[in-house]
């Protein structure tokens, strides 16, 4: 539920970010990290805030949580940020406009990496290693029972059950409109929702299938199960820091430092990070510097 | 018909609000309580309808006690007005009117046929004003609908609180006027709390006199006026006159009783009456006491030879009178200019009412002023 | 070309459209009934009982205060999602204005008025229907349409609760940043919102002498 708030709240502060840039006063020796509006996002931040200021002598100022894509595109363009953790699939899709067509994940890194580099002048360097795709996903005890393993498996059985999903998933064509005409879906009336309530009302059993973001803590903490995307119907969403150009080439030393974490965060170690903001409370702060010492980058 | 026993009304703070009051309410009877703000006279009408309920002691009505009543029966037989006339202004007249009746179920053509009656009564055309909402009548009418309201259901015993107060002084002496013209007809019992010692003297056959909770006087206006129990009834009788200074007293004031015969008395009779009362004149009057004429006693023993002349005979027919509702002013004037010593005072129908003569107002003048040194010297000087 | 796009939008969303509106009519009218059936026996109870009245008034106006958004999110631990959880947020949004009017319109009924009746011999019930309620009305019927329009609102929010109504199709129209969508859901809740406004306004102006 405070995401709902929060949601308005980084409406209001995308229109502030947007509207006064000079806000953001920046010196010589300081960049600036910032965020999208979820919590995945959150401990990226404090990771390559944490891993800059350990090898090199820059300072970061961290401003995360600021609003959804097109607000952290907009403020990378416009140079209000230098850096961010950005998804190979959105960045193909949401801000670059391309069309995807099924294919694998390294086409789409380099098809990103070039278009921004030629393009907006942003460098994408080597991906985090987790895939935050879309996807359905069901309870496992309902899905094993019903010998659910594929989109392909749940089309077939589903005129008999309930989809709960957020309402950008439903409207967006490359969202619900897009599984459903490929794999036949037959869901009677989707029920719409706020992001924050999906895996609560699947594990409560108030739906059975919801969209779900593939490294969301909730997945595992709820025992809920993510079917396979046989026809890959959505993008890769690889998650990899990108960094305006500029930047690195006043700074090179901060693109050594981010790609120390490159391949460190599979699917299932981004997910239990995940759980242990939203589920266990922890700030993302915490999170992230814990994981960075485990993994003795610092 | 209404009984108090050792009533009071003692609030949870030991405020006594009624203490211990006797009170003997005769059939037919207008009773006017008066006192100061606060001196229990509400709490004490109010407590005959049980809207307050008495601490302790028994009322009576026709020797049954109230207490053991259902207060809701007992309310639809005991007409209530309030001072802010309280008509529901989301009804129309005729069903203000009918609210009694209809609680007590009568039938729509008994209800109608009294709404009609009662407003007829009131002067107010039933035609006309039965289907008018209340805001559309002015503040006079609206209380005249406020009392035959209270007369609808046919109850004994009518309580009125400080009905007129809230009515300019004009349409207060009407209604005033009026509630007496009807209780003439309707000889209800009526209690009527009011703070207007004048609107009491006028309206009541006996007031009680509140203060502090005690019933301090009971009696006919009259009585009080003459014998005040005490300094308080005195004061509060005497300083609401001396609001009053700037009129003249009136003619009912300033009257004495007459010594009068009638007209088929003989001569000699007459003449004995006369000096035993120490008068010069007889006024003679009729059975009904129509007033007829004067018999001097200058005509008499002229005529006294006479045996078969009686008092007709020799009485001067031709005499100045005044009215009951003329001015003190009017009687002075006519006094002087006819060179009379006395004037008869009649009613509207020409009954004897009382009479005025130089003595009388002399009387007068002297009390008024003793008890005012300035208010009446002008016309102090006119008497002589 | 942006209206005609924008028309044939509502063409393709009509079904839509008209399955919000229906949904939004429904949570209206129980939230509402709900707030009624609740809110109006209590305001009458609270004229009878007046040392209860600033307490309880106290705490539906502690209700008022809370966020709608917040109030939908707090409804879920006990009713889950959907319909359910929805219609107690609103019903409870409902009842201040309604419970506020009825206690406030009975108690600022003259109370000469109210004397005379009891004095003429009504019973309290009598007194309350026949004098209380009908002229307390027209301030009743105020809460009652300020309750309405506002249960109008907040319902939209009851999309994000997986309530359905016109506020899926606005919340929709957020997640893409489609104004053409958003209106499509927030022009027909206005209108609802004058509709139901009028209605009421018409029901008063009946009921009154």
């Amino acid at each position: 539920m405070k995401k709902i708030t929060l949601l308005l709240l980084s409406i209001l502060l995308s229109m502030s970010i947007t509207g006064c840039s000079s806000f953001w006063e920046k010196d010589n020796n300081t960049v600036v990290i910032g965020g999208k509006n979820f919590t995945e996002q959150d401990i990226l931040v404090y990771m390559m805030k944490g891993i800059i200021e350990e090898k090199t002598d820059i300072k970061v100022k961290a401003k995360a949580y600021l609003g959804g894509t097109n607000v952290v595109s907009q403020a990378i363009d416009r140079g209000d940020l230098d850096i961010y953790a950005e998804y190979t699939g959105t960045a193909l899709v949401s801000v670059l406009g391309e069309e995807y067509s099924p294919s694998d994940p390294e086409v789409v890194y380099e098809k990103v990496k070039t278009i921004y580099e030629t393009k907006k002048q942003i460098v994408w360097l080597k991906p985090f290693g987790f895939n935050n795709t879309y996807t359905l996903s069901m309870r496992t005890e309902q899905a094993n029972a019903l010998g659910i393993e594929t989109f392909s498996d749940l089309a077939k059985q589903s005129a008999a059950l309930r989809l709960g999903a957020t309402h950008e998933f439903l409207e967006r064509v490359d969202g619900y409109q897009n599984v459903k005409a490929v794999y036949n879906m037959q869901f009677s009336s989707p029920a719409g929702m706020d992001p924050g309530l999906t895996y609560t009302a699947c594990r409560d059993s108030n739906v059975d299938v919801i969209d779900a973001f593939s490294t969301d803590g909730r997945i595992l903490a709820f025992n809920l199960k993510v079917l396979a995307d046989d026809k890959k119907v959505f993008p890769p969403f690889y998650a990899a820091p990108i960094i305006r150009a500029d930047t690195l080439r006043k700074h090179p030393e901060i693109g050594e430092a981010l790609n120390l974490l490159a391949g460190k965060l599979t699917n299932e170690e981004m997910m239990t990070l995940n759980a242990k903001v939203d589920l266990e409370g922890k700030s993302p702060q915490v999170v992230a510097n814990e994981w960075l010492k485990a993994k003795g980058l610092i | 018909m209404i009984i108090f026993k050792n009533v009071s009304k003692i609030y949870n703070d030991d405020f006594h609000a009624v203490d211990t009051i006797d009170l003997h309410i005769k059939e037919g009877e207008f009773i006017a309580l008066i006192g100061p703000s606060g001196s229990g006279k509400s709490t004490t009408m109010k407590m005959i309808n049980r809207l307050i309920e008495a601490t302790s002691g028994t009322i009576l009505i026709h020797g049954q006690d109230i207490g053991d009543q259902d207060p809701v029966l007992l309310r639809r037989n005991i007409g209530y007005v309030i001072q802010h006339i309280g008509l529901l202004p989301h009804m129309t007249i005729g069903k203000n009117i009918a609210l009694v009746p209809n609680l007590k179920k009568w039938d729509k053509a008994r209800c109608d046929k009294r709404v009609d009656e009662l407003l007829e009564m009131v002067g107010l055309p039933a035609k006309e004003y039965k289907n008018r909402f209340p805001a559309e009548l002015s503040g006079g009418q609206q209380q005249r609908v406020g009392v035959i309201r209270a007369l609808a259901g046919d109850p004994p015993i009518v309580l009125m609180d400080e009905p007129f107060s809230a009515l300019d002084p004009i349409s207060r002496e009407q209604l005033q006027d009026e509630l007496l013209n009807l209780q003439t007809k309707i000889r209800k019992t009526i209690v009527f709390v009011t703070h207007d010692i004048d609107e009491a003297i006028k309206l009541a056959d006996r007031i009680g006199i509140m203060q502090d909770g005690k019933l301090i006087q009971f009696d006919t206006p009259e009585q009080i006026l003459r014998h005040p129990v005490n300094e308080f009834v005195r004061t509060f009788f005497g300083a609401d006159r001396m609001n009053q200074v700037e009129s003249l007293p009136t003619i009912e004031e300033v009257m004495i009783r007459p010594i009068s015969s009638f007209p088929k008395r003989g001569l000699a009779e007459s003449l004995i009456k006369m000096r035993k009362y120490k008068i010069d004149s007889l006024l003679v009057i009729d059975r009904n006491e129509i007033f007829l004429g004067v018999a001097g006693v200058g005509e008499i023993q002229k005529n006294f030879s006479n045996e078969t002349m009686v008092l007709e005979d020799v009485m001067k027919k031709e005499v100045p009178t005044v009215r009951l509702s003329q001015q003190l002013d009017d009687a002075i004037n006519l006094i002087s200019e006819n060179q009379v010593a006395f004037l008869p005072v009649l009613d509207e129908s020409s009954k004897l009412k009382g009479l005025i003569t130089r003595a009388s107002l002399v009387d007068v003048m002297a009390s008024q002023l003793r008890s005012n040194n300035n208010g009446v010297a002008s016309f102090g000087g006119e008497g002589s | 070309m942006m209206f005609n796009n924008f028309l044939v939008m509502l063409q393709n969303r009509w079904p839509e459209i008209m399955i919000g509106t229906w949904e939004h009519i429904q949570l209206t009218l129980v939230a509402l009934f709900i707030g009624n059936l609740i809110a109006l026996p209590l305001g009458i109870l609270l004229t009878r009982k007046r040392n209860l009245a600033e307490a309880v008034i106290g705490i539906t106006s502690v209700f008022q205060t809370i966020p709608s958004l917040a109030l939908l999110g707090f409804m879920i631990p006990f009713f889950g999602i959907g319909f359910g959880p929805a219609i107690v947020a609103l019903s409870i949004y409902a009842l201040l204005p309604i419970l506020r009017n009825t206690y406030t319109g009975i108690l600022g009924v003259n109370q000469a008025v109210v004397d005379a009746g009891t004095g003429m011999g009504m019973t309290s019930r009598q007194v309350l229907f026949m004098i209380e309620i009908p002229l307390a009305l027209p301030i009743i019927m105020a809460g009652i349409r300020t309750a309405t329009v506002m249960v109008i609102g907040v319902a939209t929010l009851a999309a994000l609760v997986g309530a359905g109504g016109l506020g899926d199709i606005i919340f929709r129209g957020i997640a893409m940043a489609r104004q053409d969508l958003i209106l499509a859901g927030a022009i027909p809740a206005a209108l609802l919102s004058m509709i139901f406004d009028y209605i009421l306004k018409r029901i008063e102006i009946a009921v009154q002498p």
